[in-house]
């Protein structure tokens, strides 16, 4: 019986997720189980194609899991529309990804501020100022993404998913496009901000010093997790 | 900006990458609208501009025409009866000059009471009644100037229409019924119609003998109901008849046709317009797809 309560972050039972292919279906994930409490840093590791990046989507509510209930604080996924997952999202998950996923047309602050925007928040330009000065980018508030280097762009991301003060950050792979000087400043800046704010964290990485630092690391192979640890 | 609606603030920012995806759609748009527009006002100013000159158009309120033969005395009296009345004879005939120099004109002898309504523009005489004043044995004549350019005639020389001699005394400018007449063949040369006459052109029987009277209608026949029953009654007759209402019917047929063509266009590029909407929005979206992605990703809703 799956009763996690509404206070747990995130519970996945039994997920499956089996995508089309012009081959034929490929099951991505096959009957994953997992719960993270608040405040608990999960790591992800796995070799590439175990399902760690559709795990973060089907958790995040970005794609819907072909069986098998997923829970974001307490609330059924499955039972909610794109816009219920979107709504139940604002203000509480936060996303951070490989490639950045940036507002192209936007600049830095607007980037940081969109977040704040959508969820209501008031001062939301005055929020994400400091933010952008907590990740070192002060001078670069009226910079577009492509004025901007990897490190630099992933961090406005960090800035972005954590200025809302999310209870549930999902990184994938947050370093895996940086240089390793960039990658240590951008893992140390998002555990010290992670800490900070109390956030629950599922972290995708390939990365073993990374996942180290998290309180609790699953192994992913075939679509399934092999090691919950 | 911050008072704005969220969606307003973020749309702002997505079109700072500019409109440069619908640059052809709205250009269709506007040509498209452009064109109907056009067609609309243009006809609209070309019909007014006949009704008002409707009158000259034609040469008077009536146009009546016989092919084959003239009037009689008795379609005079009628005629004369319905108001002022101006008559006028045509033929296509060939002008020379003295020294064999050829050219195909149009011929055409008016009454002196010519014309009705409008004026006849010449330059080289003070008034048509000078113009075809006779030197000698040859006609006085108002040609227009590309007879005079082609057969090498300056004003005062004389030439041949058919064996009938004639003396240039005028350059044809203009004539008020000219469009109502519709085009000619060769160079225009006015002259009366005892000219016309005189030189053989109008026996019965030739292809192009025919006669025309323009009448200026009496006051009390005037109005635009009167103008339409006499001319259906003058075509019971047998006459070809054709009212100040009907001036230029050929010419509104033209503008019909031209209204007709232009927003026919008009609605081409419109539909353009729409394929253009539907492929502008599309590659849009798809340009997009990424941002709307991420904005969902962040929590914001469909609307």
């Amino acid at each position: 019986m799956f009763d996690a309560s509404t206070t747990t972050p995130l519970s996945l039972d039994a997920v499956t997720l089996t995508l089309p292919s012009a081959a034929g279906p490929v099951e991505i994930l096959r009957g994953v189980s997992l719960t993270v409490e608040p405040g608990e840093r999960v790591a992800v590791v796995g070799p590439s194609g175990s399902g760690k990046s559709s795990l973060i989507a089907v958790a995040a509510g970005l794609e819907q899991p072909t069986s098998g209930a997923v829970r974001l604080f307490g609330q059924d996924l499955g039972r909610l529309s794109e816009d219920g997952r979107a709504k139940l999202r604002r203000g509480k998950v936060s996303l951070v990804f490989q490639s950045f996923h940036l507002l192209p047309n936007m600049t830095a602050e607007e980037n940081v501020s969109a977040p704040l925007e959508i969820a209501g928040r008031s001062a939301a330009a005055k929020t994400a100022r400091e933010w952008l000065d907590r990740v070192g980018l002060s001078e670069r508030l009226r910079h577009y993404p492509h004025q901007l280097s990897g490190g630099e762009q992933q961090r406005v991301a960090l800035a972005r998913a954590l200025a809302i003060q999310p209870e549930l950050l999902f990184a994938d792979e947050p370093t895996g496009n940086l240089d390793a000087a960039n990658a240590s400043g951008v893992a140390d800046l998002m555990f010290e901000l992670v800490a900070e704010t109390g956030a629950a964290l599922v972290l995708v990485t390939h990365d073993p010093a990374l996942a180290a630092r998290a309180d609790r690391q699953i192994v992913m192979g075939g679509g399934l997790v092999v090691d919950p640890a | 900006m911050s008072e704005l609606p969220l969606s307003f603030r973020f749309a702002g920012r997505e079109l700072r990458s500019g409109v440069a995806g619908f640059r052809i759609f709205l250009a269709c748009l506007a040509l498209g609208v452009a064109a109907i527009a056009a067609a609309g006002s243009t006809a609209e100013a070309f019909r007014r501009g006949l009704a008002s000159e409707a009158r000259e158009i034609l040469g008077g309120d009536l146009r009546v025409s016989v092919e084959g033969r003239r009037f009689t005395a008795a379609d005079r009296a009628r005629f004369a009866a319905l108001g002022a009345t101006a008559y006028a004879v045509a033929s296509m005939a060939m002008a020379e000059t003295a020294t064999g120099e050829r050219r195909l004109v149009e011929l055409r002898g008016v009454s002196g009471s010519y014309p009705l309504a409008g004026t006849v523009e010449i330059t080289g005489a003070a008034s048509l009644a000078e113009a075809f004043r006779p030197v000698g044995d040859a006609a006085g004549a108002a040609v227009e100037q590309t007879l005079l350019d082609r057969l090498n005639l300056k004003l005062g020389d004389r030439f041949l229409v058919g064996e009938a001699p004639f003396v240039a005394r005028a350059v044809l400018v203009s004539e008020p019924d000219r469009l109502g007449r519709g085009f000619a063949l060769g160079p225009r040369v006015l002259t009366t119609v005892e000219a016309v006459e005189k030189g053989g052109f109008l026996q019965e029987g030739l292809p192009d003998t025919g006669e025309t009277v323009r009448i200026a209608l009496r006051p009390d026949l005037a109005s635009n109901a009167s103008v339409d029953r006499l001319v259906k009654g003058l075509q019971a007759r047998g006459f070809s008849a054709r009212g100040r209402n009907d001036a230029a019917a050929g010419i509104k047929r033209l503008i019909d046709q031209l209204e007709y063509f232009l927003g026919f266009i008009g609605l081409a590029s419109l539909v353009a317009g729409g394929l253009g909407v539907a492929g502008a929005v599309s590659a849009y979206l798809e340009q997009r797809k990424a941002s709307i992605a991420i904005l969902k990703a962040l929590g914001a809703e469909a609307r």
